[in-house]
């Protein structure tokens, strides 16, 4: 049967591959002889790569962008051309050329000057949303992501995430990010190429992305393209600057919670330079764990990255990302936690269609905790370790048919949890995760665009390995154990594809179908979201992957030169969702799978989105309504429950008003509806010795909410333009301008026969500020 | 604008300490009223008692369960019996409403399933719990802490002679994880013969409860709830043994019925707190608490045992910090 069932998986993998090939070969001979541009689009100060720059033929109306290493390739028919190279923020070039052959072209664009109604912050966004057959994808510039007012002076990436239409987060200071009704640990989040699994420093207060580092994000909401894979919800691939290739550049900045220290030049001018950036937080300089405050936390990262230009066809780059953080109490308690990753990648643009690109990654995550009680040292360490190689090769074939394709495998080396006492240790695991794909972009019609593939994945455990059987009551009945080799293999077809109708210039209709397949979950019953104890823990023979297939349909206009609308709606269906029995332990508990139960979910919602792009005020308003709710045989009677993040509904506004020249103004206003929560509906008594205690009586899963969350931020920039050998800019900003009271979590204090409801709020009314001096 | 260094550095300095202080004290806790959301009490009567190996009247106590901001009423008016599949128990009504005494005086015995049946509100509930053995107490397994603690203090008498006391201070906690046997402690002052209730000469804390399991997620990274101490002086080392512990055995179910009981209760509230959900039991439907059934046995301690125990898990002897305070 099983052989069968594999069997008849070849077969339609054969039949896709052979239809992906047809359609490519027509799109490929419906051109006649061409010649290819092709080349790097670059900052003309700095020589860092533009990614998503456009270069058009605008007498042909054909055009291309630049791919995530700033590289474009553009086929033409032989004749004379004009091609235009633009991007948001910089002046337009242009550039003549008589095809006969191919030709390599870089363009290096300059800044352009400001000018306070022409200020264009995301244009480039706006124009995308119409152009790219690929559907929800959210390309975010450090521009725009220091245009938005901040917690604690320094732009923060996850927050912007945050800001977008269809991203949760479960109140203040989180760095959770709940994605078209996914979990936190749904998000793919990459720092070049490095999956980092956990964003987040001061519990979530600062996320690890270091702005001085970052040169551009990119967000896909549900609907990945096939090159991305591993997660179910959401990718957010950032990329990091590659370091001044034409001077030297210094960088100091100062706010409330950390200084950063950058530093970034050429190591040979023009072929190669570097950047190392680092952040290091204060408070553990201030204040220490002496009782004031009990709990004192603290962190640092370093972001270094070398790029060497072997010659005009290969590129070597060599990053690296490292943070830490601690969490110290007075009472014994200590916490650390960090993500570090190394990326080798070797870009190589074979001919002017052909691009390679080829990495081999190094990520690791861990957490350390340590507890002190009564002479007893208890110690928790969780991670999980990657070793990974991949290659993605892309064919321009011409402006309206890309081809891409990769493979690649991942060893994963998981430690759910480990303690002195082995007994109460979770079972160490490895395995590998293997993927190949295929994705072609086609236009075969002006009016229409189409973007397909599919993604082949299988998760092997493997290696030396302890697991348990369970029976019907999650029972352990049986101890298995494998000494080497493939003991259990997941596989999954994930199917990619977006259809692009483009009505007109100025509208387009997308629709969108995909599966993706999530090998491993993290395992955290926390109703917080910033609990820093992760357990990541991989499908295994008890537990499968998560399943998720998602269907989007989405109408995007732009009205006017400065004006755009968009609606999107979209269902999911997840199969192998897992969630947590009431009073699930998770820490100390080799049989961990017995506190989990698997189930299916869905999620829909709407999101409405209208944007102000050009002119002095910039902003966005955006509005979703969106529900996640889950089904699963032991949790809640069986009955639907609502996620911890179903959050109905969700407005957002931001906007950004240039007042001079060098001087801004920010505001963002947010209003949710208040997250589920478990509360009691009763209580009973009991007798604790002689002392009386009140017992909450709950009664379904997740059917209480908390208030409904908002708050308005407001932020004051001062960034002028390069000015002599030092410059400076500022940021001010009121986090929580009106003081409003968002609870964090309730307490139920229910000794003594009586029942108080403790409510903590972590930030009122919070005033921030940050500075960076440039040389 | 031009930029001053030395005054911009100082002027961060000012303002990172006042935002750290706003941030490090930001986080604020208020006692709120919620409107609590009603979808139905599961429950209509909650049970608190047992049977215990040691002799005499068995008691049990009823309530009603209540809202937020109401209080517990008793559930006056049962109709009680313990059975144990020879013997059948009635139960009477005290003179407080909703505590109950058997009629006539039984001891639980060891091995047996002990099963309750109570009629109230025209309903009919049931719940059972089996006696398993506790087993001697063993010094080792008393779980004391190591803050106990020993000091011999100089004083003088009244007739002006020198004398000694030996103060000792034996460290309770209300949990202790790790132990060699999980058991519901109590522990009593013979002179007062109650425990607790005043601290005169002996400060005793209410159950302490021995888990043989780690310390669970809940109580991170928070201390164990309450760390009580255990005083006495003595002058004369031939004192009779003034304290008497209790241990009391519990059944599986019992005890994750405490578990359970423990991680919504005083396990709530922190970083890694569980998923609230309701304690679990073992009345039939309608019926919330537990009704157990506890081998009881017993130990007096004398000082030279309590010296004992601080040597065990304390290991300090406090006289020299007292003379240096001197």
């Amino acid at each position: 049967m099983i052989m069968k069932m594999k069997n008849k998986t070849i077969l339609n993998s054969m039949k896709l591959t052979t239809l992906i090939s047809i359609l490519m070969f027509t799109a490929a001979t419906a051109y006649g002889q061409q010649y290819t541009v092709s080349g790097y689009v670059k900052d003309r100060a700095t020589g860092e790569v533009l990614v998503g720059a456009t270069v058009y033929d605008a007498s042909l109306q054909k055009g291309t962008a630049t791919n995530g290493y700033g590289f474009y390739s553009l086929s033409l028919p032989a004749g004379n051309h004009t091609l235009t190279c633009s991007f948001v923020g910089y002046q337009a070039d242009e550039f003549s050329v008589s095809l006969n052959g191919n030709v390599s072209r870089n363009f290096d664009l300059a800044e352009e000057t400001v000018s306070l109604d022409a200020v264009t912050v995301s244009a480039d966004g706006r124009d995308m949303a119409l152009r790219t057959n690929q559907f929800c994808e959210e390309r975010l510039t450090m521009r725009a992501i220091r245009q938005m007012p901040t917690m604690f002076g320094e732009a923060d990436v996850v927050k912007v995430v945050q800001m977008q239409s269809g991203v949760k987060t479960l109140g203040d200071g989180s760095s959770g990010m709940f994605v078209r009704g996914g979990g936190n640990d749904q998000n793919l989040i990459l720092i070049d190429e490095a999956p980092i699994y956990n964003p987040s420093h001061l519990f979530g207060l600062v996320s690890i992305f270091n702005p001085d580092a970052v040169n551009h994000v990119e967000l896909f909401k549900s609907n990945m393209p096939a090159q991305y894979g591993g997660r179910v919800s959401s990718v957010i691939d950032c990329k990091m600057k590659e370091g001044n290739a034409n001077d030297f550049d210094f960088a100091v900045g100062l706010s409330p919670l950390s200084s950063t220290l950058t530093a970034s030049g050429p190591v040979w001018r023009e072929r190669s330079s570097f950047l190392v950036s680092a952040r290091r937080s204060f408070i553990d300089f201030i204040f220490k764990p002496d009782g004031v405050f009990s709990l004192i936390p603290a962190f640092y990262d370093v972001n270094a990255k070398l790029n060497i230009q072997i010659n005009s066809r290969n590129r070597l780059f060599l990053s690296f990302y490292n943070g830490k953080d601690r969490l110290e109490s007075s009472d014994g308690f200590f916490n650390k936690w960090g993500n570090t990753s190394g990326t080798l990648r070797w870009n190589c643009n074979i001919g002017s269609r052909w691009f390679l690109n080829t990495s081999v990654i190094v990520s690791d995550y861990s957490n350390y905790m340590e507890f002190n009680e009564n002479k007893h040292k208890y110690k928790w360490e969780t991670g999980i370790t990657d070793v990974n190689v991949k290659t993605d090769l892309a064919f321009y074939i011409n402006p309206d048919n890309t081809l891409k394709a990769g493979v690649g495998t991942t060893h994963h080396h998981f430690m759910p949890g480990q303690t002195a006492d082995s007994l109460q240790s979770i079972p160490q695991i490895s395995a590998f995760e293997h993927f190949a794909y295929l994705l072609h972009d086609l236009s075969p019609v002006p009016w229409l665009g189409v973007n397909y593939g599919v993604r082949l994945s299988a998760f092997q455990n493997c290696g030396e390995a302890t697991w348990y059987e369970y029976n019907d009551d999650y029972q352990v009945v049986g101890t298995k154990k494998n000494s080497s080799g493939v003991y259990k293999t997941h596989t999954s077809i994930e199917p990619r594809l977006n259809v692009n109708f483009r009505v007109n210039d100025d509208r387009s209709l997308k629709l969108s179908y995909a599966r993706n397949a999530q090998y491993m979950q993290v395992l955290q019953n926390s109703t917080l979201s910033y609990s820093s104890l992760e357990t990541w823990f991989p499908a295994n023979p008890n537990i499968k992957p998560v399943l998720v297939d998602v269907v989007s349909a989405g109408w995007f206009q732009n009205v006017g030169s400065q004006y755009s609308l968009s609606a999107e709606i979209y269902y999911k269906w997840y199969n192998n969702q897992i969630d947590y029995v009431d009073h699930a332990r998770l820490l100390n508990n080799p049989f961990i799978e017995g506190e989990v139960r698997v189930g299916t979910a869905r999620a829909y919602g709407l999101e409405l989105n209208a944007r102000k792009t050009q002119g002095r005020l910039t902003g966005g308003i955006s509005y979703t309504y969106s529900r996640s709710l889950r089904t699963i045989d032991g949790i809640n009677d069986g009955r639907e429950y609502s996620s911890l993040y179903d959050i109905p509904h969700d407005l957002k506004i931001n906007a950004n008003y240039k007042l001079t020249a060098n001087w801004s103004a920010s505001a963002a206003w947010v209003y949710t509806s208040g997250r589920p929560t478990t509360l009691p509906v009763g209580f009973y008594q009991t007798e604790d010795s002689y002392t009386e205690m009140a017992v909450p009586i709950y009664s379904e899963r997740n059917s209480s909410r908390f208030p409904a969350y908002h708050r308005l931020d407001l932020s004051v920039g001062y960034e002028p333009e390069k000015q002599g050998r030092v410059w400076w800019s500022a940021n001010f900003g009121l986090y929580n301008v009106y003081g409003r009271k968002n609870p964090l979590g309730y307490r139920f204090d229910t000794h003594h026969g009586q029942v108080r409801v403790m409510q903590t709020t972590l930030f009122r009314l919070l005033p921030n500020f940050a500075v960076k001096v440039r040389f | 604008m031009k930029l001053n260094l030395k005054r911009a550095a100082s002027l961060h300095l000012f303002a990172t300490a006042l935002i750290s202080t706003l941030f490090v004290a930001g986080c604020a806790e208020e006692e709120v009223t919620l409107d609590l959301k009603n979808t139905g009490n599961p429950y209509q009567i909650a049970v608190d008692g047992g049977v215990f190996s040691y002799g005499g009247h068995q008691f049990l106590k009823l309530t009603v369960p209540f809202e937020q901001n109401g209080q517990p009423e008793p559930a006056s008016g049962a109709k009680i019996e313990v059975s144990d599949g020879q013997n059948t128990y009635q139960y009477r009504e005290t003179e407080k409403k909703g505590e109950y005494e058997s009629v006539e005086e039984f001891a639980g015995e060891v091995g047996k399933v002990y099963t309750l049946k109570i009629e109230y509100g025209g309903q009919t509930y049931y719940a059972s719990d089996s006696m398993v053995a506790a087993t001697e107490i063993e010094l080792e397994q008393i779980p004391a802490g190591e803050q106990s603690s020993y000091m011999k203090i100089e004083h003088w008498r009244d007739d002006g002679s020198i004398a000694f006391n030996n103060h000792i201070q034996i460290e309770l906690s209300k949990h202790k994880f790790g132990c060699v046997e999980t058991a519901r402690w109590i522990f009593r002052d013979i002179e007062t013969d109650y425990y607790v209730k005043t601290p005169k000469n002996l400060v005793l804390y209410e159950h302490v409860y021995s888990h043989h399991s780690s310390i669970p997620q809940g109580v991170f990274p928070m201390a164990t709830e309450g760390t009580f101490a255990a005083y006495n002086d003595y002058e004369d080392e031939d004192d009779e043994a003034p304290i008497q512990c209790v241990k009391l055995s519990m059944s599986d179910k019992y005890y994750d019925y405490l578990i359970s009981l423990f991680n919504i209760a005083d396990w709530s509230g922190g970083m890694f707190s569980t998923i609230p959900g309701n304690v679990k039991t073992n009345l039939s439907k309608g019926g919330a608490g537990y009704f157990y059934a506890s081998d009881v046995k017993i130990r007096y301690l004398d000082l030279h045992e309590m010296l004992e125990l601080v040597e065990m898990f304390g290991d300090k002897d406090l006289s020299d910090d007292y003379e240096d305070e001197e």
